[in-house]
């Protein structure tokens, strides 16, 4: 070798090996941007499988060959899922209280409720699974429920509901309950809403039920990655307009109820913990107290069966409330899957979706047209061990795992909102007036199953869905849409019926 | 020859040249993010007032349906054609609706589910009745379908301060069973159900009798003159405080 070259090698070597850390600290940078709230360990994707078969009569281990719970306890006392965790596991590996089972939750979950169980005296449904059953139990709703409300000198002003031939009223919440244990507490949404010497016609809105299928992962998303998400939406240059909010929730069962997180569940944020949203639920929809306040006050007494000064919900031998076992059922359940693999090969659409697929993604990432914006494809829940809201700690089923939601769960507004506030402050007094008229993005996860969309079930189809989007966030998205040609526009379409 | 020197030299070249390329790659992956803040840009459930514009002309509301319909819905009149101008939807920019007939030698461009417009009938919106807050959604309708020779009401929304006259103001509504005569332009001041605001309504005669076509956030619907009648003649009650919840 000549001498000459020599001389150069020691340098050349450093240089290199500064080169390869450099090139491996990107690539790391890179992964950790691209799916955010990436933990330490590469993430594990979250089961997904439709397994909770709505009817209490089919348990786990019969004939349909799921096994109640999948995953062991290693020597550490970590939860070890299977890999395949779909061939043959209910649940996602949730870890169940002692003595409890996914199945005896779903059974809970699935229980109709009479009037000395608690239910009424006003209320939507005799049971959770009837609002939440499309093709399984958790899965969407074909009924819509009734919200009312006016807006007076930029405050949002809930409706008083005259009850029992004008002897008694609810107030206090939007919600107007469709039935009730008795004629005399049947509401009837109010003509006319009064506040500061003001009278104004109510703003009145239908919402059909979510789905709750993987909102154990999305408890477990971080707080961090969701304001990464919406920084990252409203520093952007590319997509005009489009900022998601986040609010902030109470934790209802966290000590003095004095924690807050990111809202992420219901059409308004307004939950950020499933063990709240289930208290909240089982009051408001179902009309059985329980004990997170304010939950634990009926919101009527008129015609009532059961003692007051009681809370309806009690423990069971357990030791678990209904809404315990709700919020560990839906904490168990695994995410909806995408369409099958195989039946995509076999309809000849793969290349299509791929294709549309193309045109989902962020403005300015290739042929994107932005609506990955805010149906974000991927995020990583916090890693495992972490606290996130309700879940404290975050188990190894939840933590650090990917899923494929499409959605970043921030409020919008696409010229769809309904007019209703359910958050009107923060932890801090900040006024959250302005999600009047904004919706949290819907997940699109399961789509393939869903025959309505749109937070009021009034879009028969997807591209009525995807019309519907106007100013101020929702409009440059749609006129992208439309710029394309007949051909892009069907295999967008069929990209979003493989979801 | 002094070594040293020069293995300085290639050290102190190198950092910079890596600096570069690590900033390089670490932009490539996201949209280039800016000084500008969150704050500074409109927020994105900012208002603004709507812009008063000038009446359309009949070339304005001839070329503004040519535009969004690409000529599948021929004007009832050339001349003088049937529309109402208004916010609809409450975005605070103006809309248009206008009495419309389908080409009939565009049929099926019209009810091609690959049309850029949503062919919609409002009468099919199911409303809640007083006591039954609770609505079961039917099965699917599916698409709904235009047929030779009906009247339609086509929609177009506006876009910002230009409104329906905005070349970019496409989303567009062709809805059926709600036209019978040159659409109107009314804001209530009483009850229909499921308007999220007050957005400027109008008044038609339907196939079901005399009611208003009203946007209900996602889609348009159609309530009867007589449901609102009888929620108008409701006594109010009063209203009293009470604990925040639901």
């Amino acid at each position: 070798m000549p001498k000459r070259l020599k001389r150069f090698l020691p340098p050349l070597f450093v240089m290199a090996a500064m080169l390869t850390l450099t090139m491996m600290i990107v690539h790391a940078a890179n992964r950790s941007r691209l799916i955010p709230g990436m933990g330490q360990t590469d993430p594990a994707p979250a089961p997904a499988a439709f397994t909770t078969v709505v009817g209490d009569s089919l348990p786990f281990n019969g004939s349909n060959g799921l096994t109640d719970i999948c995953p062991n306890i290693d020597s550490s006392g970590h939860t070890v899922v299977p890999e395949d965790i779909s061939a043959g596991c209910a649940n996602n590996g949730f870890p169940e209280p002692p003595g409890d089972s996914f199945f005896l939750d779903k059974s809970i979950f699935e229980k109709q409720d009479r009037d000395f169980d608690g239910l009424g005296p006003i209320y939507n449904e005799k049971s959770c699974v009837n609002c939440h059953q499309g093709t399984v139990s958790g899965g969407w709703s074909h009924t819509a429920e009734l919200r009312a409300g006016a807006t007076i000198n930029g405050t949002f002003v809930n409706p008083t509901v005259t009850i029992n031939y004008g002897l008694n009223q609810i107030t206090g919440r939007s919600l107007i309950n469709a039935l009730a244990i008795c004629s005399d507490a049947e509401e009837v949404t109010p003509d006319q809403i009064a506040s500061n010497g003001q009278v104004v016609t109510p703003t009145t809105t239908q919402r059909i039920s979510l789905p709750i299928l993987g909102d154990g992962f999305v408890e477990a998303i971080a707080d961090s990655t969701l304001l990464g998400i919406q920084q990252q939406q409203c520093l952007s240059t590319t997509n005009t307009h489009i900022c998601g909010e986040a609010i902030q929730v109470q934790i209802l069962e966290s000590p003095n109820q004095a924690t807050f997180a990111v809202g992420r569940f219901g059409w308004k944020d307004e939950h950020a913990s499933l063990l709240s949203f289930a208290s909240d639920a089982y009051l408001n929809e179902m009309g059985v107290t329980n004990r997170l306040p304010p939950n634990n006050q009926e919101v009527t007494r008129v015609c009532e069966v059961t003692p007051a000064n009681q809370i309806e919900d009690q423990p069971d031998n357990l030791g678990l409330a209904d809404i315990d076992h709700f919020a560990v059922f839906m904490r168990g359940l695994q995410a909806p899957p995408p369409e099958d693999q195989e039946d995509i090969i076999n309809s000849g659409q793969g290349a299509s979706i791929a294709r549309g697929q193309a045109l989902f993604q962020v403005i300015g990432n290739g042929n994107g047209i932005g609506c990955a914006n805010c149906h974000v494809p991927q995020i990583v829940t916090a890693p495992a061990g972490t606290n996130q809201g309700g879940l404290t700690p975050i188990p190894d089923a939840l933590g650090n795992r990917v899923i494929n939601p499409y959605s970043d769960f921030l409020l919008h507004n696409i010229n769809t909102g309904d007019g209703i506030v359910q958050t009107p402050v923060g932890p801090q007094g900040q006024s959250y007036q302005d999600t009047a008229m904004k919706i949290r993005t819907a997940p699109l996860w399961g789509l393939h199953t869903r025959s309505r969309f749109l937070h009021n079930g009034m879009a028969y189809t997807l591209r009525q869905a995807i019309m519907a989007h106007g100013a101020p966030e929702g409009d440059v998205v749609l006129r992208n849409f439309l710029a394309l040609t007949p051909g892009q526009q069907q295999d967008l379409i069929n990209f979003l019926n493989s979801l | 020859m002094d070594r040293k020197p020069l293995r300085c030299k290639l050290a102190a070249a190198t950092v910079p040249v890596l600096i570069l390329l690590l900033s390089a790659c670490t932009r490539s992956n996201k949209p280039a993010a800016t000084a500008e803040t969150a704050t500074a840009r409109p927020k994105a459930g900012q208002t603004t007032e709507i812009v008063k514009l000038p009446p359309p002309t009949p070339q304005d509301v001839r070329d503004a349906v040519a535009r969004a319909f690409a000529g599948a819905l021929a004007l009832t009149n050339q001349a003088r054609p049937s529309y109402s101008v208004g916010d609809f939807n409450g975005d605070n920019s103006e809309d248009i609706a206008v009495l419309v007939r389908p080409n009939p030698a565009r049929m099926a461009e019209i009810n091609s589910s690959s049309a850029n417009w949503v062919v919609w009938d409002p009468t099919r919106v199911p409303l809640p009745k007083p006591h039954q807050q609770l609505v079961r959604l039917a099965a699917n309708p599916g698409q709904e379908h235009v047929r030779r020779g009906d009247l339609l009401l086509a929609i177009i929304h506006g876009l910002g301060p230009e409104g329906w006259r905005n070349p970019h103001a496409y989303q567009t509504f062709i809805l059926r069973r709600v036209a019978s005569r040159a659409p109107q332009t009314a804001r209530l001041p009483y009850l229909l159900v499921l308007q999220p605001r007050g957005e400027d309504v109008l008044p038609e005669v339907g196939s079901l009798g005399m009611g208003y076509v009203y946007w209900i956030g996602t889609a348009y619907a159609w309530q009867p003159r007589t449901n609102v009648a009888a929620a108008q003649a409701l006594p109010m009650k009063a209203s009293k405080a009470g604990h925040p919840r639901g």
